[in-house]
């Protein structure tokens, strides 16, 4: 479904990734995991079109879309979570929800009709999924840390991917909400037979839910395989406990 | 008709661009001013062009009070200190309070303050024109027969004079050093037990003084009324994008293209002479959105 | 004041404003027949620059875009439709439509170029463009009057007597306001302040944030056009201060004193400065001297304007007062 060759990025000659590879097929949970630094954030923001590579490709779909601009790239089902949190801090929790529902069924352009009165369904139908509908209409800012996460991912649901990419979902969490959102991922991936590719510094996390590892190590790809073998890997291991293989 | 005769001679057109660039120089202290508030304090002070017209009040009372050809020299050393203190009257007041207020607030309270002052200068020196006499009279020949009127050769020094003075100033002085330290990082600055409210001072009364040197300086070759500090400030807001916010060089540069695009469009067209600067700036910001140099930004 | 404020609810609020709007529009109604000459002059003025002010507000406050030169469409838009009505190439109706499409057409025309710009560069752009457009026609005499301006314009018999271009203001005012109004609470006004938000986050939910600013400009131009077209009715002639930077400042002003994050708020603040402006001047001859420094205080004090402050002293008050019914509810 997606296929990444031989990505590259510089800025101004430091080469945040350089040769990353990566393939994912349809419906399956892939991790990309790597020591900090590694380029893992440079790399989704490659594949969604926040940064422009300067070598490599991106073929989504049998659809190349290297460079692309961002909004296009949503367009054609590739949604995103951020690291940090990345809300609409002005607008209602509802409304967060709200504006990619509205972007996903190309309504944005519309203006004459009132947009309380447009997607209310299918929003509170992703904020249930999310069990964050009792909280719609709180503003953003008045969340507890996890539950911002969480509706950071429901707005990248919001457009209905086919491919969703979640960097860190469970950032800063405390273990029993990292453990739900863990599951809710795993149940939205069954439920709405979602492709996910996730980037996660607990390895807990990873070998638990990810069906693929790709492992990067200064912009590189070392290492894309099942989670066993990974975990077999040799410069893996060096790449994490810093030895020479 | 022959086309070559629209074309102005050799001559005519060499000291078009000297008194172009003489232009070039006051409008270059007055963007300096705003560059280094901007570069340091982060605030783009509208008031600048204000501190512009009041050294050329100040200096116009002071050249009447002290009389003769000497009080103009005399209205020249005194006028742009006068004004700077004003300005450390206006940063104690107000601007000490916008430092780290949302930039729109900043604009228009900055531009507020233009607003009072116009009033005073109108309540102080009424609303007729002045004029100050020149005080160098005559011509000076440059080469073969390109002639310049004496004063604007005062000007054309001047705006180097400055330039090399602030360079001077922020690489081999220790105020300027820690000028530059506050500019990139004011919380360190602090930590270092260096008063950088203290600096903020001084670098808005320096912006001030040269901007009441300039006024003070365009004084004898201009009507001094009211509306010149607005006039001169949309100029120097967009010498200072144009160069690089920020940058010294880069106004220098900036006002140089606008002093001499402007003599150039008088001698092309003269009825659009004023499109000109806004035309450069328009061209020059499409085709360098962050300035033709580096921003400090 | 608030005690009465603390005793409603969020909806009652919404009424509340609504029976205030109508009050307003009523005493307006029959304006003409209680105000003098000069008086009704001054409330039509004043509703014209009502309209310039929102008109600002939809790129500012909705899109977070600062545009340092709104008068530019204001003027254009006034321009336009005198060079129509002096040389007679239009008749009035259709004059007074296309005037502002043509400042729609400069406004597109600029923030194409100027929505490729970010933040501060963006409005410095719009600055410099706005003044080559000022100064063009200020020196454009054969075309535009150059710095005479354009004086005496024909307008038909029916739009000679004060209450008549009173009315016809007060109508379109209305309309447009009501028009900016479903606008900014369409789907596409949510998104254009989920731009304003989080610009980067609307292109990674798939909104194009650079076409969804250059259509909130090209909006903002064109309502500024209508208001150019109505103070080309109420005065008759237009001259280049109305598109001059400080034009744009002063309303920018306006905008900010009356709060740009309501949609009343550069209503009011129109209402407010027009006000002192014609207070001040009759008391004092100083009366810049007055309104800087009450601007200075308001802006420093209340920096979320005037109607942004009542706003949100109303709206903490109803959360107290919504937060205890839930409590007691619960304890019931």
């Amino acid at each position: 479904m997606l296929r990444v060759e031989n990505l590259v990025k510089s800025f101004d000659g430091f080469l945040a990734v350089n040769g990353a590879n990566l393939t994912v097929h349809e419906k399956q949970i892939v991790a990309v995991i790597g020591p900090n630094g590694a380029g893992k954030t440079t790399l989704f923001n490659l594949i969604t079109g926040h940064l422009v590579p300067t070598g490599g490709k991106v073929i989504f779909k049998d659809r190349e879309i290297t460079g692309m601009a961002p909004h296009r790239i949503c367009h054609l089902g590739i949604s995103r979570s951020f690291q940090l949190i990345n809300v609409f801090p002005q607008l209602s929790v509802f409304e967060n929800v709200q504006v990619s529902v509205l972007s996903h069924q190309k309504k944005v352009l519309n203006m004459f009709a009132p947009a309380q009165k447009l997607v209310v369904e299918e929003t509170y139908n992703i904020l249930e999924k999310v069990r964050l509908a009792d909280k719609a209409r709180e503003k953003t800012a008045s969340l507890s840390y996890g539950d911002q996460k969480i509706l950071e991912m429901a707005i990248a649901l919001g457009n209905y991917p086919e491919l969703l990419m979640l960097d860190e979902p469970t950032a800063g969490m405390s273990p029993e909400e990292t453990k739900a959102t863990i599951a809710l991922v795993q149940e939205l991936a069954k439920k709405e037979g979602l492709t996910v590719l996730f980037t996660e510094h607990n390895m807990n996390v990873v070998f638990e839910i990810s069906e693929k590892i790709m492992v990067m190590q200064q912009g590189r790809t070392i290492a894309q395989d099942l989670p066993d073998m990974v975990r077999a890997n040799k410069q893996v291991q060096a790449a994490y406990l810093g030895e020479e293989s | 008709m022959d086309f070559l005769t629209l074309l102005p001679d050799f001559s005519t057109m060499t000291s078009q661009v000297f008194i172009g660039l003489s232009r070039a120089m006051i409008l270059f202290m007055v963007a300096v001013g705003l560059t280094v508030s901007i570069g340091v304090l982060r605030v783009i002070n509208f008031a600048n062009g204000t501190f512009y017209m009041l050294g050329a009040f100040t200096a116009w009372s002071i050249a009447m009070w002290v009389g003769g050809t000497a009080g103009f020299w005399v209205a020249l050393l005194v006028a742009p200190l006068v004004v700077s203190v004003l300005g450390l009257v206006v940063e104690a007041g107000l601007l000490r309070r916008l430092y780290n207020r949302p930039r729109l607030l900043q604009l228009l309270l900055t531009y507020a303050v233009v607003l009072l002052f116009n009033d005073i200068t109108k309540i102080i020196w009424g609303v007729d024109f002045k004029t100050i006499e020149v005080p160098l009279k005559g011509f000076v020949t440059l080469f073969s027969n390109v002639s310049l009127p004496s004063y604007n050769l005062i000007l054309l020094a001047s705006g180097p004079l400055v330039a090399f003075g602030l360079w001077f100033f922020t690489n081999h002085t220790m105020v300027g050093k820690i000028t530059r330290a506050t500019a990139t990082d004011r919380e360190m600055v602090d930590a270092l037990g260096i008063n950088s409210k203290k600096i903020f001072a001084i670098v808005f009364m320096l912006s001030c003084y040269l901007a009441g040197l300039g006024g003070a300086l365009i004084a004898p070759t201009t009507n001094i009324v009211v509306g010149m500090g607005i006039t001169i400030l949309v100029n120097a807001v967009l010498v200072v994008v144009v160069g690089g916010l920020g940058n010294i060089w880069g106004t220098f540069l900036a006002s140089i293209i606008f002093g001499v695009g402007e003599s150039f469009g008088l001698l092309i067209a003269p009825r659009f002479a004023i499109v000109f600067p806004f035309a450069i700036a328009t061209v020059l910001l499409i085709l360098r959105p962050t300035g033709i140099m580096k921003s400090v930004w | 004041m608030l005690n009465v404020f603390s005793k409603l609810t969020k909806g009652q609020f919404f009424s509340f404003k609504l029976l205030i709007i109508g009050i307003v529009v009523l005493i307006l109604l029959f304006a003409p027949s209680y105000l003098s000459r000069y008086y009704l002059y001054l409330v039509t003025l004043i509703l014209v620059t009502v309209l310039f002010a929102t008109s600002l507000n939809i790129p500012l406050g909705y899109g977070g875009l600062l545009v340092l030169h709104q008068a530019t469409f204001y003027g254009v838009g006034a321009y336009a439709f005198a060079i129509f009505l002096k040389q007679g190439t239009l008749p009035i109706l259709p004059a007074s439509l296309i005037a502002p499409l043509i400042a729609a057409a400069f406004a597109c025309f600029i923030g194409w170029i100027c929505v490729r710009l970010r933040g501060l560069y963006f409005s410095f752009l719009t600055l410099a463009m706005g003044q080559l457009v000022w100064a063009i026609i200020y020196r454009w005499y054969n075309f535009t009057g150059g710095d005479d301006g354009i004086h005496a314009i024909p307008v038909p018999d029916f739009l000679r007597s004060g209450s008549s271009v009173f009315y016809t203001t007060l109508i379109v005012v209305l309309i447009s306001l009501l028009l900016i109004y479903i606008i900014v609470k369409s789907p596409y006004g949510l998104t254009l302040q989920a731009v304003r938000d989080n610009p980067q986050r609307c292109e990674s939910v798939g909104i194009n944030i650079r076409n969804h600013r250059l259509i909130a400009f090209v909006m903002g131009g064109f309502f500024a056009g209508v208001a150019g077209v109505l103070f080309v009715l109420l005065e008759r002639s237009v001259a280049p201060p109305m598109l001059f930077w400080t034009k744009s400042v002063e309303v920018l002003i306006m905008v900010l004193l009356g709060g740009m994050f309501t949609f009343l708020g550069p209503a009011f603040g129109a209402v407010v400065v027009i006000g002192m402006m014609t207070f001040f001047g009759i008391f004092t001859e100083y009366w810049l001297l007055f309104l800087g420094s009450i601007k200075i205080l308001l802006l420093l004090f209340l920096p979320q304007g005037v109607l942004g402050y009542i706003e949100e002293m109303m709206a903490k008050s109803a959360k107290k007062i919504e937060k205890g019914e839930e409590r007691g509810y619960a304890q019931g």
